[in-house]
């Protein structure tokens, strides 16, 4: 073999190692692609994902979380985004359907028990109100008594000076009766009674 | 003998009927309760229901319940209905709200109770009540009014007038002196205890008025959760749908359900969403869809529609049995539907799974028996006949075929019925299959 042929030869071989190994670099750059390419991936843990939303599965938060994760990224594949948001929508149903059914009637007893509680509130409210109001008309009715019978004899001496008075006997026993019985005292003490309870029901919450 | 006989039949025909009208007396009846908004807390004669509404009662015993609908910041609804035995019944309650929600969008600014608000594709949430709206400079100010205000307005008044008054009683008093025994004259001793009580009133009042505006709380929500914007954007959905921009109509459907859980549209949009599905192909996306609305979100609009949608999805899977399961899950309160198209489409369904499995045979010769049976008096008789007709051939069952062909009338305006029919006649004839 001479010289010229010989290095042909090794041109030739160094030009075929070289193909072989660009051609092996090709294959593997596919294959790699193929393995992972993301579209591909990310359907298959969303058909994954389908599973954990079938009748007999009960999803966990966790899996819920999961299914959140697999949103990242997801720009590029607009029909994959769209079905992801399907799929978490409904994965994020499920799971508060799930706790509502494992709250049985107790979110719904509780919501009863407080509207009972306001209803028992508010006819408290009611009956405090209707109190207030009939402890100051006492106060201010007693406090016109008192003052009638304080000064009744004064009324009926000017009801007789003017001749207005229809029966002096009235008179002469009404005075009698309101000094007896110390109508304007007791009425007085009932008036200020009456004031200090209304006082109390505006304390307690009559007036909201 | 024969009298114990007679009286033995009597017997037995009284106790059945009483037996008929017990089973009727107890069948049950179907309430489908709903709200708007939806996720109500339902309490039916004082039992707490598991779920929210819109839920749908079966076996719901018939005569008169009471039900209780109650869910926060929307006051509590309490109403009472009758049910008859097998009656599906609806219950459609709109909750009132115990807050009211104003929008300003032409607003630069609004203030409420000194706190800024964002104005433009914003609402404002404030409790209900009275409000004295006033302008400061562009701003627009909204400041709650206690319920007590007038009466502090009163005393505002008549406190500085009563309390002249009692001076100038004490004053008369203490210039010429009355010849009582008491150091004051009782309308002096009146006067005081008046402007006390009056005092007293007025403290109280402050008090509870300071606790009410510090208690006072506004908040604001996006336009976009508005009832009439949510209809709105419903009604968005629907004409893209109607158009056929199914991807804009799933993404305006989409933002439904993702911000208006509570609307009573966000059912409605998860129907359309898996309606679009079921049109794009995205079958098992539907299902779940379909299956969410007929478990979770029972609206006597789409219980039987959804039910049905399942039933034709699992039949384009080949999967005649849910299928059938879906059909009898239907309760056949949608008007849309008719018993007598759902007895025949599940008879449809069997002649299909017949096609896969021979061995169904039967059930499908029942079907249509049971459709000849339940509606003698229908348009499509003959085709039933028919039907039935050309099953009994296939089941080697040549004279009962022959027989059903017999009841059909020669006459026929259907000229393609007509014609299956006779040829049908022919093969039976002739003797070939």
């Amino acid at each position: 073999m001479t010289t010229s042929t010989r290095a042909a030869a090794r041109f030739l071989l160094i030009l075929l190692l070289l193909s072989a190994s660009g051609l092996d670099a090709g294959l593997a750059q596919e294959a790699e692609a193929d393995a992972l390419n993301p579209a591909d991936d990310i359907a298959r843990k969303l058909s994954e994902a389908e599973a954990l939303l079938q009748p007999d599965h009960t999803i966990l938060p966790q899996e819920l979380q999961s299914i959140r994760d697999l949103g990242t990224g997801l720009e590029a594949y607009p029909d994959l985004e769209t079905s992801w948001h399907s799929l978490l929508m409904l994965a994020r149903e499920k799971l508060y359907a799930q706790q509502q059914q494992a709250a049985g009637g107790k979110p719904a007893a509780l919501a009863l028990e407080e509207l009972r509680r306001g209803e028992r509130e508010a006819g408290r409210l009611k009956v405090r109100k209707t109190l207030f109001w009939t402890f100051l008309g006492s106060g201010v009715t007693f406090l016109v008594v008192s003052n009638l019978a304080a000064y009744a004899p004064d009324i009926a001496d000017r009801a007789v000076e003017k001749g207005s008075a229809g029966s002096l006997g009235f008179w002469w026993n009404m005075e009698d009766l309101v000094a007896e019985y110390n109508v304007s005292e007791v009425s007085a003490g009932l008036s200020v009674l009456s004031f200090a309870l209304s006082a109390v029901m505006v304390a307690g919450g009559a007036v909201p | 003998m024969r009298l114990f006989e007679k009286i033995f039949l009597q017997l037995v025909f009284f106790l059945l009927g009483l037996a008929c009208l017990t089973a009727q007396e107890t069948t049950p009846s179907i309430l489908f309760v709903t709200t708007s908004p939806i996720r109500a807390r339902v309490v039916l004669d004082g039992e707490p229901l598991t779920g929210e509404t819109p839920l749908m009662l079966r076996d719901l015993k018939p005569g008169e319940h009471q039900i209780e609908l109650l869910k926060e910041d929307y006051r509590p609804v309490s109403r009472t209905l009758q049910t008859a035995p097998g009656e599906i019944a609806e219950l459609n309650v709109e909750l009132a709200k115990e807050f009211w929600r104003p929008a300003f969008p032409d607003e630069e600014g609004v203030q409420v109770h000194g706190q800024p608000m964002e104005t433009g594709d914003t609402l404002l949430r404030l409790p209900e009540g009275e409000y004295s709206v006033s302008r400061q400079g562009t701003r627009l100010v909204l400041e709650p009014v206690y319920p007590y205000q007038k009466v502090i307005s009163a005393l505002n008044i008549s406190l500085p007038v009563f309390l002249s008054f009692s001076a100038m009683l004490t004053l008369q008093e203490m210039l010429s002196p009355s010849n009582m025994d008491l150091p004051l004259p009782p309308v002096v001793l009146s006067s005081y205890i008046i402007n006390l009580g009056m005092i007293g009133l007025d403290v109280a009042l402050h008090v509870r008025k300071n606790k009410f505006m510090r208690t006072f709380a506004a908040e604001s929500e996006a336009l976009e959760s508005a009832s009439s914007a949510v209809r709105e954007q419903y009604r968005r959905g629907e004409e893209l749908l109607a158009s056929g921009e199914l991807d804009r109509a799933l993404n305006v459907y989409s933002r439904i359900i993702a911000a208006q859980r509570d609307s009573e549209y966000f059912p409605l949009a998860l129907y359309k969403t898996a309606k679009i599905h079921v049109i794009t192909g995205k079958d098992s996306l539907a299902v779940l869809e379909f299956q969410l609305i007929t478990r979770y979100y029972p609206l006597a609009e789409l219980y039987d529609k959804a039910q049905k949608a399942l039933a034709d999805v699992y039949l384009r899977r080949g999967s005649y049995e849910q299928s059938c399961s879906y059909l009898d899950a239907m309760v056949l309160y949608d008007p849309l539907f008719t018993p007598e198209q759902i007895d025949l489409y599940r008879c449809e369904i069997l002649e299909r799974w017949v096609e896969a499995e021979e061995e169904r045979l039967d059930e499908l010769i029942d079907c249509y028996r049971e459709l000849l049976a339940d509606y003698p008096g229908s348009e499509d008789i003959n085709t039933y006949r028919y039907r039935l007709a050309i099953n009994l051939l296939r089941g080697e069952r040549r004279d009962e075929a022959a027989a059903q062909l017999e009841e059909i009338p020669a006459d026929l305006k259907d000229e393609e019925l007509a014609r299956n029919v006779e040829e049908l006649r022919a093969r039976l004839g002739e003797g070939v299959e």
